[in-house]
Order: C-alpha cells, then sequence, then structure tokens
C-alpha cells in the first residue's frame, strides 16, 4: 500500500525493503527513504492552531483517497469491522457491555458508504511536520478500503487530539481548515454527520486495540509499560462512546 | 503466605514519602507530585474497596436480564441482541447502569473523575 501511494505521488518515504526476519530487536522490518520532520505534536504545534498545517493535512489525505490500487475491495467496510471486533471481544474474558453498546448502536446506524483506499491510521503522531508543513504521511500498516469518512473521523476523533481536546482537526488546528484542504482536492464536500458516525467508530475501535495492547503487554509478547497503561485509558473512551450514543432506535 | 506489608501499606508509605517531598516543591513539579498523591489516593481506594461497584451492577444486569447467573455478561449479550430496543424504559435503565458502572471504573485511578 505504501509503494502504491508513493507511486502515485503521496508525500510518504518510499519503500525500499521489507522483512520478516527476526534480525533486529527480534521483529521484522523495512527500510524506507529518509525523510525530514518530527511526529511530536508538543514540538511542532506548542504555541496554538496550525491551520496551513490542518489545510494540507486535509489535501493529504484527499489525495490518499484518490489512489487507486488493486485488492480485495468491500463494500461493506462497517459490517467487517462490526464483526472483526465482535470476534475479539467473544474471546477476551472479561464483559465489555458499554464497547457491545457502542458496537450495536454503530450496527443500527450504519450510513451508506463509498469504498475507497484509506489509510486506516491517519492521525497526529503518523505523520512528520517539518518548518510547519507536512512532511511525510507515516504507518501504513492499517490502510484498506473503506469510506473516506473514516479516515477524516479518525483523525477529528477526540482520543486523537492528544489533549489539545479544542483543536479538533487531530489536536493541531481547526476541523474547518482541515476540511476546507480535504474538500479543496477532493472536489467533494465533507459530510459531518457521517464523520461524527466515523468518531464513534473510532472511539470503538481505539478502545478494542488497547484491549489487543493489554493482552500483548500481559502475555509476554511485549514488555512496554505503556501498551499495560493503555488498558487504563479504556474507562475514558468508554465514557466518550456513552456520550456520543443516545438510545439504539434513532 | 503473601508478602508483607500489603499493598495498601506500602502505596501509603509511598504516599506519605510523596507528601513529605511537596514542601520541597513548587511550579509545575509541585502539581506533578501532587497529581501523583491524588493518583496514589484513588490506586488505594480501589484496592480497599474491592470490587463492590462490578457485583453491585453485575446483580443489577442479572436481573434486568432476568437470569441471576449471566450479570454483565449477559448484559453484554442481550446489548449485541437488541434485546432492549422495543422498551424505551428498558434502554433507559441500561444505558444509566453503564454510564454508573463508567463512572465508577473511572474513578478507580483517575483522581479526575471524583465519584
Amino acid at each position: 500500500m505504501q509503494r502504491a501511494a508513493f507511486d502515485a505521488g503521496i508525500l510518504t518515504p518510499e519503500p525500499l525493503f521489507l522483512s520478516d526476519e527476526p534480525w533486529f530487536g527480534g521483529e521484522g522490518f523495512m527500510l524506507m527513504t529518509y525523510l525530514r520532520g518530527t511526529s511530536q505534536r508538543q514540538d511542532f504545534a506548542p504555541n496554538g492552531p496550525m491551520p496551513d498545517l490542518a489545510a494540507g493535512l486535509g489535501r493529504e489525505l484527499a489525495h490518499i483517497h484518490q489512489v487507486k490500487v488493486d485488492g480485495p475491495v468491500t463494500d461493506d467496510p462497517v459490517s467487517r469491522m462490526v464483526a472483526r471486533m465482535r470476534s475479539y471481544l467473544d474471546g477476551h474474558p472479561q464483559p465489555h457491555p458499554v464497547l457491545e453498546w457502542g458496537l450495536r448502536w454503530l450496527e443500527v446506524n450504519a450510513p451508506p458508504v463509498s469504498v475507497c483506499l484509506v489509510h486506516g491510521d491517519f492521525r497526529t503522531g503518523n505523520y512528520l511536520v517539518e518548518e510547519g508543513r507536512l512532511s511525510a504521511v507515516l504507518d501504513w500498516e492499517f490502510a484498506d478500503w473503506s469510506d473516506p469518512h473514516a479516515d477524516i473521523g479518525w483523525f477529528c476523533a477526540k482520543c486523537w487530539r492528544l489533549g489539545a481536546v479544542d483543536y479538533e482537526a487531530g489536536g493541531v488546528g481547526a476541523r474547518d481548515d482541515f476540511y476546507k484542504g480535504y474538500e479543496e482536492e477532493a472536489g467533494a464536500r465533507v459530510d459531518p454527520a457521517l464523520v461524527s458516525y466515523w468518531e464513534l467508530m473510532a472511539h470503538v475501535r481505539w478502545a478494542v486495540i488497547a484491549l489487543q495492547q493489554v493482552d500483548r503487554f500481559r502475555a509476554g509478547g511485549s514488555k512496554r509499560l505503556e501498551l499495560g497503561l493503555l488498558g487504563r485509558r479504556l474507562a475514558e473512551l468508554e465514557y466518550e462512546i456513552l456520550q456520543m450514543t443516545g438510545s439504539h432506535a434513532q | 503466605m503473601r508478602n508483607e506489608p500489603s499493598d495498601i501499606e506500602l502505596l501509603s508509605a509511598a504516599r506519605t514519602t510523596l507528601i513529605g517531598l511537596l514542601d520541597h516543591l513548587s511550579g509545575p513539579a509541585r502539581s506533578e507530585v501532587a497529581f501523583v498523591v491524588r493518583t496514589l489516593d484513588c490506586v488505594i481506594g480501589r484496592l480497599g474497596a474491592g470490587a463492590g461497584w462490578v457485583d453491585e451492577g453485575a446483580d443489577a444486569a442479572a436481573r434486568l436480564c432476568g437470569d441471576s447467573a449471566t450479570g454483565l455478561q449477559g448484559l453484554a449479550e442481550a446489548i449485541r441482541a437488541g434485546t432492549f430496543e422495543q422498551d424505551v424504559e428498558a434502554q433507559a435503565w441500561v444505558r444509566e447502569l453503564l454510564e454508573r458502572l463508567t463512572a465508577e471504573k473511572l474513578a478507580e485511578d483517575n483522581p479526575n473523575y471524583p465519584r
């Protein structure tokens, strides 16, 4: 996917070599070209919103959504995502009624979708900024086929604003600036109702990922303390899920 | 057979040490240590309280689902099946229960979410 994105002119390092061999640090690795920049929000946006960066991120995301890739395109990403998350919860020893509540809401209120290539993890922390401008989009391992609003919702979700909750576009700028950049490049309007739906999906998905990371930590697959600590963030995500949902019958 | 002193005793001792440190700190460092102390208060509270609120939630869920054996697992399954969606009152009750449980969970180790 990253190769296809690079070939299409997306700002991303050129992938050079991929290995599953556990040579370095016990894990596989990929070599790619070096691009300058930092991914740390506190380094590139320490003093407030960055409207030009927000717009640039919107433009680049719209560009990604225009990349054509052959592959197993699915026309029902919502059902697939909900089923995948439920399957994980079924194998988990603890019940998670709030996550079930969120998943049921997503299922009952599923909107029509238009499918394109999505990055799948387009958020602050997964791109580089150099001198106030976007220099690279990273971390393509969740790239998939889904609705474009899935990436927009993931980027704007409160859980990915990294503490800068008032800057609704990824904690770096105003939602309007991000949408404007996106719409200029895409030639299509962002639908705020669809973004809200996918922001809820983002919170549920991130909660399930947090559970998976805790399982990795407990199973000894990773000794990284932050994976264990993610489990203690689950309640905050569940709180947001309840805030974002009314009754199931909308 | 358990190791002594207990978790609560050790954490309480750590809390006392940190409170002693506060007198020598100022500015952001003092705020940071004060937050750790308040977090320790939450954790000590959690250890002392056991899992009472979880049991209470499970009992409430079992009454709602009409099955005393299933508790929160039964509630999760019923939500997935859409069991309460035809009954506005029941659905509101489920939501209230979930909010109550989440508030308890938040308060367990985060001083920003007092009970």
